[in-house]
């Protein structure tokens, strides 16, 4: 019985008895599996078995069309060439007298500037005033005393706004999603809502939540807007995808998930977005079997998923490098980064932050 | 336009930085990865930035890549991975999320008719391709691996990121199932029990 389960996998794994199969098996008596067939007999059960098993596993062609594929190629070219205007100004120099082709020049670079802008990356930072026009808010609050003011909207989010800061946002939200505006600094604790996402526009960012607090600085005169967590995950999107974050349920590629101890940074002149850990991260959620951070002969791995879970943190390192290291230590209270150095003096390594990630290196351990 | 070469040459350019090796990886694999993609997830949106996002680190990230040994399986394991970590930061924001990736594997086999050869067949056909549809998604992934990628076992391991012994477990787990199920000789009574499985 296993040898021919074997066997039955050995004709399935083949890709000319699968060609064969496709092309009409038996039925091409010149053909060298037909032929094969003939001579060894006891084999053709099996094999009629793995016809089987293929044919009844069809699935409709699905090519991609060419055209679809080229796109596709322009797309990733686009991102990885950069700019592609210079090479053309400078033939046409080359071709014609000089003043004719300052004057082309001159032609060719306002178009292409044109080009260029309506074509990607916006080169002016989005404004308040600009996003009152996409949101359909009526109401706004400015807090114009020298106190931070409480706002409460309709579905039970409060919103502390600082000094200055400004907020637009519905009498009540009857769209698919909740949106609101805002400039300058304010903490946000959102009402839990599955059903109806909540988005806040601020300076060309676009910070998604479903419940949770959080607190984003949207400074007019600042050239960053930043957003950091309390509580639970925000995502974040740039201004050009609006609609990916009103519409979609999950991230683009130009966006990112915040977690707590987790702060994003904003770049408002080209929508770039970095993640990075706060400074002194904060213990989230105590591991229930291990309130004391207490370890005996643990495997490096587990001391570092109960960090993860704990801290919130993302730990990167060399499982396999690793996986002789265990740690015997009671790590305590101490602040996460102190914990770190405690287990990396202990595995002989060394660990380093970038932006949102942790990463230790090590060597490994001997036995 | 096409530039000859095999794949592993292609993979070897890519690596000193030839662009025009980049690009006909692309034009080979982009249909492939696709397909692929389309299997793990119904946002065709998500799949296309996640075959944007691998292309691009690899052409940015050339000259770190090591020589391969089989460019197609690290590209599918590469996407793979890459999907199943976004749709697993993405299940919090999902109302219903499922919750590993294995529940979302879209194959749904159908029979390949042309190639009928009797009214009997067409039977057996249609009861093999139920016990196939009706396998646990990972062994259907498995399957569409090895059918339609032209993985061998050792591939597929690769590509599911899990051992080979796993791998070849699983297919042979699958055929073990197929052939309790269907290849014992097809009585009355098989009748009796796709009649009443109908219902």
């Amino acid at each position: 019985m296993q040898s021919d389960n074997d066997q039955l996998d050995v004709f399935l794994s083949d890709p000319t008895f699968r060609d064969w199969v496709r092309q009409g098996g038996m039925q091409q008596p010149d053909a060298p599996w037909s032929r094969w067939l003939q001579d060894n007999p006891a084999q053709q059960p099996t094999a009629e078995q793995a016809r089987m098993i293929l044919l009844a596993a069809h699935l409709p062609n699905e090519t991609v069309a060419p055209e679809q594929t080229e796109r596709f190629i322009e797309q990733v070219l686009a991102h990885t060439q950069g700019q592609q205007s210079r090479p053309l100004l400078n033939r046409l120099r080359w071709l014609t007298p000089t003043w004719l082709s300052v004057a082309a020049a001159m032609i060719v670079l306002t178009i292409g500037l044109g080009w260029l802008l309506n074509r990607s990356d916006p080169v002016r930072p989005v404004t308040y005033q600009a996003l009152l026009n996409l949101v359909p808010a009526s109401q706004e609050t400015q807090n114009t005393t020298d106190k931070p003011m409480l706002v409460r909207l309709a579905d039970g989010t409060t919103v502390l706004l600082q000094p200055n800061a400004r907020l637009s946002y519905p009498p009540s939200f009857t769209a698919a999603n909740r949106e609101v505006v805002l400039a300058g600094d304010a903490f946000f604790n959102v009402a839990h809502n599955p059903q109806q996402p909540f988005l806040v526009l601020a300076n060309g960012m676009i910070t998604k939540v479903l419940g949770t607090s959080f607190r984003i600085r949207a400074n007019d005169a600042d050239s960053i807007v930043t957003v950091e967590v309390k509580t639970g995950r925000v995502a974040v999107f740039a201004q050009a995808d609006l609609n990916r974050a009103r519409q979609s349920s999950g991230l683009s590629a130009r966006s990112m998930l915040v977690t707590p101890n987790q702060q994003v940074v904003f770049l408002r002149q080209n929508e770039q977005m970095s993640q990075h850990l706060v400074a002194e991260p904060a213990l989230l959620k105590s591991p229930e079997q291990n309130r004391d951070f207490s370890f005996t002969e643990t495997p490096i791995s587990q001391v570092f998923a109960t960090l993860e879970t704990a801290y919130g943190v993302d730990i990167v390192y060399d499982a396999d490098a690793l996986q002789r290291c265990s740690l015997t230590a009671p790590l305590g209270n101490e602040p996460l980064f102190d914990k770190l150095t405690i287990i990396c003096r202990a595995i002989g390594g060394r660990y380093e932050v970038v932006g949102a990630q942790i990463v230790v290196q090590s060597d490994g351990c001997t036995d | 336009m096409a530039i000859p070469g095999t794949d592993e040459q292609l993979w070897q350019q890519l690596r000193s930085g030839y662009e025009p090796a980049f690009v006909e990886l692309m034009r080979r694999y982009h249909g492939p990865l696709v397909g692929y993609a389309r299997k793990l997830t119904p946002d065709n949106a998500l799949a296309e930035d996640a075959i944007q996002d691998l292309f691009i680190y690899l052409w940015t990230n050339a000259q770190t890549l090591s020589q391969t040994t089989a460019v197609r399986p690290y590209l599918l394991a590469s996407l793979r991975r890459r999907l199943v970590r976004s749709m697993h930061r993405d299940r919090w924001l999902l109302a219903t999320a499922p919750d590993d990736l294995d529940t979302t594997f879209l194959v749904q086999f159908s029979i390949e008719e042309s190639l009928i050869e009797s009214e009997t067949q067409q039977q057996q056909l249609r009861q093999l391709n139920h016990l196939l549809n009706r396998l646990p998604t990972r062994q259907r992934e498995a399957l569409y691996l090895k059918f339609y990628q032209n993985l061998n076992n050792e591939q597929i391991a690769e590509v599911m990121h899990i051992g080979y012994q796993s791998a070849t477990n699983m297919i042979h787990r699958a055929l073990v199932f197929l052939r309790q199920h269907w290849f014992e000789e097809f009585t009355p009574l098989l009748l009796v029990i796709l009649f009443l499985e109908k219902i």
